[in-house]
Order: structure tokens, then sequence, then C-alpha cells
């Protein structure tokens, strides 16, 4: 063992320390190539006698050409009127992310906070949570964020990560296509056809924290312009331990398979068909209530036990002249069981959308929706749902128009999405967007939008008995006796409301580097608020308990900025900085004299947060990407949670035609630092991330 | 299995924690800075493999590609290939598309904003977001004899004639015969062979 110990040591030191002495003469010699292509297309220009390996070629030939990903196209958002940024493939692959979560550290603007292994806390221009609720995040199409806290289990959320052809990101409200909840921002990811995944893929890796995550996924044609895949993937990260804390139990398994198929039935007509099933376990130290004598809140640790799947069907169809229909169905099922708290939810969702462009210059896109949610709860201790099964129905219609005038160098969008809900009844999220070209390689781009989130199934009905306080705590006055503190949903809860302001600018400064700037004014009304009453209420199991109600009664406003620029000096190196700044004043009606723990959301989300990136091509088979990132401190819940500044390295190795071998090392700065706290809302005990490192080996054919 | 699962996980783990994090940190700083290389004006514009061989795709259709009687005014007519709308090839694919020979032609190449009726292009790359501006291209070049290339799902739908794709990392390619039979513009029969589908 200690051979293999000192073998994979040596390895990894040998490589890492190769890739920063190799860039020295071999570079030098390749990058003298560019030169010599520049110099002689000038020639071209003049004589018109260039020899291009490409034109020489016949079509058969061309055809077998392998494209990489043209990052530049994906990536090509200057005509978004709106902060968009899109993660492509290869930004994916060559971070060394092993899940979403980690991959969407690189997307300007995103906070992603780890609270332990498998919970994460992500948002977008603030109020970070375990339960964060302003954001909407959809997989192909699918929403996977829970009406039960209208947030996202991120434990879940997986796939083949090679798989998964890009991730958008909007930055600011998306209500008027996306619906409800999009308040700050939309996280699309969206997978490849199965006519991009053909052939087999297999992956393993491993490492100190990743405990082996394994990969299979096989593509085949299996008609005329009829393509499927088929794929299983298990992953297992290994709980924390370290003197921090010393019982870190936040391990995390999780099995999953599933399969795609795409078909081109006609030339106007495709199908899309998906679905996927999952497993798997985590564990936590939550915290516990006791009811005897010494009346204290217990730590234990926790299981949660999780399974589901969902199957989409989409039909797509042109129509001829640019119009086309969409219609979309699919089925989601959730089964969660941790601490005695059990929910199962189903979901069925129908989608319809219209293009149509009206005359030469506006495109008219329209659609409807409906959302059936049915849910059965079995309650805990801890967590009282009332009534334990309910059902929600959604329906839902959006109409947006998008009209380029001055030759195209004005671009002018207006809509609006209706929602009608068993909860809120009617909201209408409209907005209006423009997006002006004054010269060639600059966009100015701005928005007014209203936003709304609808309140959560446990906003309006459930009861937390969050802890004990024994008897010494209670006021003056009342006769000793321990206490329950109870937080308590009502159906009188409003919906949260947003008016946001957006202005942005996306210069191309020269060839190379591209800056995109975006700044933003969020005026938020009737937050939710958790107050304490004033009075105590009988408790059976205690004698007394004290009770903080949902209500809408908190106000304030969000303002702050995000940049990114990509420097893309060559093809072999790109840098890639992000920046972003955030401020949020949050204030309670004056109605209200005791303090809320929402207020704490002003302070939970970090004011300064940036991070750098460079991707390098080494040589034809070596490529190393480094990423620095540095984050502010804040505070969760009163316990601060230093800045820190931490880097992943990883370098990958293509010996041969379809293997890559990977090193990765990450948070490599620091043994280990806390990036989120323990939420108010039972997210269990936080653990910090440590420095890690993992080998992993992919094989496709 | 690649490494066993204990082994790795200690062995990896103590690596780390063995170094220590000024020398961490020092690598990380040290990737980003030393590797960066010198900034030499002559890197700018490589262009993507992509749209190098997408090039070469829109130059081999001018060869299997014809065009009615009385299109070229004589022999020595120069064919125009001209870039419709965006520009997704940049300027050292320009000058790789001018000045070759197809069909005893030479090439000549026009970067067009908008298409006017006498811009006299032959063939045009089309491209443009999906929207409204993708529609009024496609809407001012119909009814012309002129052969559309494009790579977009916009550009197929408003009857774009060859729409080139990447399926699984590999060009292919679409062509409708029936706008392109509208205006009189024939395919040769190999280069109908090898599209993915044709449209009739």
């Amino acid at each position: 063992m200690k051979i293999q110990q000192q073998c994979f040591a040596t390895v990894f030191c040998a490589l890492a320390f190769l890739s920063l002495a190799a860039p020295g003469p071999s570079l030098a010699n390749e990058q003298a190539q560019p030169a010599q292509v520049a110099a002689a297309i000038q020639v071209a220009g003049a004589r018109g006698l260039v020899p291009s390996r490409y034109l020489e070629l016949n079509l058969q030939e061309l055809m077998d050409i392998e494209i990489t990903t043209a990052a530049k196209k994906a990536r090509k958002l200057s005509d978004s009127s709106a902060a968009a940024y899109v993660l492509t493939e290869d930004d994916i692959r060559r971070s060394g992310a092993t899940s979403i979560m980690d991959a969407l550290r690189l997307v300007p603007g995103v906070e992603v906070a780890a609270i332990n292994r498998h919970t994460y806390a992500i948002t977008i221009r603030g109020f970070n949570d375990r339960f964060a609720n302003k954001l909407l995040v959809l997989i192909d199409g699918r929403s996977v964020y829970t009406p039960l806290f209208a947030g996202t289990y991120w434990d879940v959320q997986d796939t083949v990560l090679e798989d998964i052809e890009r991730i958008e990101v909007v930055r600011g409200p998306g209500g008027t296509l996306w619906g409800a909840n999009a308040v700050n921002g939309v996280i699309n990811i969206i997978t490849k056809r199965a006519q991009d995944t053909q052939g087999t893929l297999i992956s393993a890796l491993g490492g100190n924290e990743e405990q082996g995550t394994f990969v299979v996924r096989h593509g085949a044609k299996i008609g005329d312009n009829a393509y499927m895949r088929v794929y299983a993937k298990s992953l297992e990260r290994e709980g924390f331990e370290g003197p921090t804390v010393p019982i870190g139990d936040d391990q995390w398994r999780n099995v999953r398979g599933g399969g795609r198929l795409d078909w081109e039935a006609s030339e106007t007509d495709s199908l899309t068909v998906q679905g996927e099933y999952y497993d798997g376990q985590s564990f936590a130290r939550q915290v516990e209530p006791t009811l005897s004598a010494p009346f204290t809140t217990g730590r234990f640790r926790a299981e949660t036990d999780f399974a589901g799947g969902n199957i989409l069907g989409r039909w797509k169809h042109l129509l001829g002249g640019g119009e086309q229909t969409e219609l979309q169905v699919y089925y989601d099922r959730v089964d969660r069981q941790a601490n005695n708290f059990n929910q199962y939810r189903n979901t069925i969702d129908i989608a319809f959308q219209h293009d149509l462009p009206i005359g030469d210059n506006s495109e008219l896109i329209w659609g409807l929706g409906y959302r059936y949610v049915n849910d059965q709860h079995s309650n805990s201790i801890v967590f009282t749902l009332t009534p334990p099964d309910d059902t929600v129905n959604v329906f839902s219609a959006f109409i947006q128009d998008e009209t380029s005038l001055l030759d195209d160098r004005l671009v002018l969008t207006l809509g609006s999405k209706f929602e009608q809900t068993d909860y809120t009844g009617f909201e209408a999220q409209p907005t209006a967007r423009f997006l002006f070209k004054p010269a060639d390689r600059h966009t100015i781009w701005g928005a007014v939008s209203r936003a709304v989130r609808s309140p959560s199934r446990v906003e309006n009905d459930i009861e937390i008995f969050s802890r004990v306080l024994p008897t010494n705590a209670l006021a003056p006055g009342v006769p000793p006796s321990p206490a329950a503190v109870l937080l308590r949903g009502n159906r009188d809860v409003d919906s949260e409301e947003l008016l946001a302001l957006e202005l942005g600018y996306r210069p191309q400064l020269s060839d190379t580097v591209s800056l995109d700037i975006a700044g933003f004014y969020n005026d938020y009304d009737t937050l939710r608020a958790v107050v304490q009453r004033s009075s105590f209420e009988a408790d059976p199991r205690l004698g007394i308990a004290i009770v903080a109600d949902a209500t809408n009664k908190m106000e304030g406003e969000g303002y702050g900025g995000e940049l990114s620029a990509d420097w893309v000096p060559s093809q072999r190196t790109q840098f890639r900085l992000g920046y972003s700044f955030l401020r949020l004043n949050l204030r309670l009606d004056p109605s209200v004299t005791v303090a809320s723990i929402d207020e704490g959301f002003e302070d939970a989300s970090p004011r300064n947060r940036a991070f750098m990136r460079g991707l390098f091509q080494l040589s034809a088979d070596l490529e190393l990407n480094a990423t620095l990132r540095w984050v502010d401190g804040f505070s969760v819940n009163g316990t601060r949670v230093a800045s820190y500044f931490t880097g992943d390295l990883r370098l990958g190795w293509l010996p041969v035609d379809g293997l890559e071998i990977a090193l990765v090392g990450r948070n490599l700065t620091e043994n280990e630092h806390f990036e989120f706290g323990e939420s108010a809302f039972a997210s269990g005990q936080a653990t910090p991330v440590e420095r890690s490192g993992y080998l992993m080996v992919t094989w496709e054919r | 299995m690649l490494i066993g699962r204990q082994h790795s996980s200690r062995c990896a783990g103590r690596l780390f924690f063995r170094l220590r994090p000024a020398v961490a940190s020092m690598i990380v700083t040290c990737a980003m800075l030393c590797t960066s290389p010198p900034p030499t004006h002559a890197q700018v514009g490589e262009p993507d493999i992509e749209y190098q061989v997408k090039a070469a795709f829109l130059y081999n259709f001018a060869k299997f590609v014809a065009w009615p009687d009385g299109t070229f005014a004589s022999k020595t007519e120069p064919l125009a290939l001209c870039i419709v709308g965006d520009d997704p090839f940049g300027e050292p694919l320009h000058a790789v598309l001018a000045g070759r020979k197809a069909h005893g032609r030479l090439t000549l190449l026009k970067i067009l904003e908008e298409p006017t009726n006498d811009d006299g292009c032959h063939i045009a790359f089309v491209s443009a977001p999906d929207g409204p501006r993708m529609a009024r291209l496609m809407q001012r070049l119909k009814g012309r004899t002129v052969l559309t290339v494009g790579d977009s799902e916009a550009f197929a739908a408003n009857g774009g004639m060859v729409r080139l794709l990447i399926e699984n990392k590999k060009t292919r390619f679409d062509i409708n015969t029936h706008s392109a039979g509208l205006v009189g513009i024939t395919f040769n029969s190999q280069l109908l062979s090898l599209a993915r589908r044709v449209r009739e």
C-alpha cells in the first residue's frame, strides 16, 4: 500500500511540475504558427492563391473532420437583452467540476456555497440559503425547483456531465418566459441531442473526497434519423472528518440511469423523449428538540433517502417562414424521506409555444401552460404540514414580441407572463427590454421587469418545531416552563414582488478581448418575514410555545453589478475573469417590533466575489486549467463565514484519440474553509470544504 | 478499477495535506502566470476550425451546383460568394474564399449586412440570430437565383436551401431541393447522395 501511495504522489507531483516547466520551448515553437498563417493570408488577399488545408479536401473528407465545440458561437450572447452567460461543454470539462453545482462556480454572478458535501446554497443576486427561493432551475425544460420550499434540492440534480451541451444562466428576472420563481435568475441546463452522443463513453473518477464516480453511456442510431442514448452513473462522496467539525457525517451516494431518444420524424417534425430514474442517500447532522429534561436541542445523524424519476416528451413542428410550434409534456416523481419527514410529489406539466414572425421585423412568441402538483407528506416531530396532502393547479400564459428597428441596431422586446394559481390567484409579470448597437462591437441593453415569487407549500402550511428553550430563557413574569419555538406558515401569505431595473454594456474591445458589464437595481416588496408573536401560546408538549408566523412584512432593495471579461490571446490560451458586487438592504414593517431571521439575508451574501480562469493548451495532447476564486466574508444566521481565497488546477492528457486522463486538485491554497453556515431553516450542520484531489479517466469511441 | 478506493483516498489525502498552503498557492498562481504566453499580435484571429471547415463546404457547394442558364452574363463572370447578415467566418477566411476557381470562374467574396436585388450574389451564406432578422434576410433572398447556405435551424425553417449542421462532432448538411427548384438551382447527384437529408 505504501508503494502505491508514493507512486500516486510522485506521479502527481511530476505532472504538476512538468506542466509548469513544459510550456517554455515547446509553446514557443507552436506559437510561431499563427504568425505564419496571418502573414500568408495577407498574400492571399493580394493574389488569391493560398493553399488552405481544408479547401483542398473533398466533401467526403470534410465530413470526417471532427469539430470541437466552438465556444465562441455557443457563447454568442451579444444579441441578448439580458444579463446572460453560457457555460459550454468545454468550460465544464476543463474546470474539473464533478457536479453541476461546482460547474456553476464559474459563472459570474452565481453564488455557489457548499453547506456540506451534498447540500448547497445557490442563488443569484442575493438571498442565499439552503432553501434559496428566488432562482429557477431547469434541466432540459423541466423545472427542478420544489414547490415545497420554492428552492432546489441540489443533491439530486445531476446527470452525466459529459452529456451537458451547455448551461445558460440568466441573471435578473426571467419571469416573462419562465414564470414564477424566476425572480433573481434562471439556470437552464441543456443536454446534448442523442445524435451528438453516439458511441460509447466510460469514465471513472476517484480521489480523497470523491470516493468514486462511474459513468457508462452508449449512443446508437436506431432508424432513419432516429438516435438514442442510455446511461448510468454512480457517485459517492466521503464525509468530512477533521478537527474543525469532529463529526461530519455528511456522506453522499447517488445512482442514476436514463436515456434519450431524438427522432427527426420528417423535415418539419422532431420528437424528443427522455427519462431518468435516480436513487441515493445523504447524511447530515441535524438538530432536533428534546422533549425531556434538560430540554435542549440535540444533534444527531439524519439519513435522507431520495429517489425519483421523470419522463419528458417534446414535439417541435416547423410551419415554414420561421413559424414553429412546440409542445412539451413531462411527468416528475419525487420521493424523499428525511428524518421521519417523508414527502412524495407528482408533477405533470404541459407547455405549448408558438413562434410567429410578423412582417419583416417582428416576431411574436406566445404560449400556454398547465401544471398539476400533487403531494403527500408524513409529518415528523420537527415538521408538520397541514394538510399533509395537497393538490395545486397552475395555469399560465405568456406573450412576447420582439421588434427590430433601425436596420437591427435597435431591438425592442415587450412581453408578459400571466399565472393563475390556487394559492395566490392571478399574477402578471411584464417586462420591457431594449438592445441597442450604437456601433459595431458595442451593445447596450436595458430592461424594466416585474417578477413574483409565489409562496411555497412550507410558507402556507408548515409548522417547524425549531428548538426548545429551557425555563431560564423565558421572560420574567411567565410561569417557569420549557418552551417550544414554532415557525408557522399560513395561507394569508402573499407573493413576493420585485421590480427590477437593469442596464448592460458589452463592448468587444479588440479581436481578443470582450467585456460584459451588467448593473441592476432591485426593488422588493412584500418579502417573506417570519415574525415572532408578542404573546405565548399553550403547547401540549411543553406547556408553552413561542410562535413566529410567516408574513409579508419586509421590503428592501438590492443593487450591484457583474463584470465578466474574456481574453483569448490565441486558440491555445484563454483567460476569463468574473467579478460581482452586491448590496442588499432589507427593512421590516414598522409595526414589527421584534427581530426576524429573514432580515439576516441582508448579510447572507458576500459583497464581493471574483474569479480568474486560465485555460492553456500546453501541447497537442496536454491541457491545463487553473482557477483562482476569492469570496468576501459574510454572515449566515449570525455566524460569520470568513473571506476565502482558493484555487483549482486541472491537468488533462489526451494520449490517444478517445482517451483522456485528468488530474485535478481543488481548493489547493488552504487545508479547509467554510463556504456557508447552518441556515435557520434546518439545513443540517455545515462542514468545511477541504483541499482535495482526484484522478479521472474517460474513454470514448 | 483505476486505483483502489481506500488507497487513492488516503494517498491523495496525505499528499494534499503535506503541501503547505503557501506552496499550493504558488502552484496555482504560477500556473496562471507562468503559462501565459507572450502576447504577440500575430496570434490574433486564428479562425475556429468549425468555420474553416464550413468555408471549405461553402466552396465545395459552388462546384456541385448548377444555376439556370442566363444567370451568368458571360463565361468569365466571377462567381459571387456572399456572407449575408452576421459574419461568423472572420477576415482570415475571407481571404481564403476569395480568388479561387469554381466552374472555371474566379470566386468573388462579398460581405453584406443586407442583401439587395442588385448585389450580384450567386451563393449566400446567411447567418443571423433566430428571430425576425433571419426571417427578413431570407425573405429578401426569396425568388432570386441565389443558392442559400446556412447553419441554423431558423435558416432551414425559413426555406434555406443547404443547411450545415454538426452532428456528433462531424459536419453534415441537409438540402432543400424544393426551395432550390423554385428558382431553377439544381444539385449534382453526388452532393445529394452525401446529404444527411434531402427535402423534395
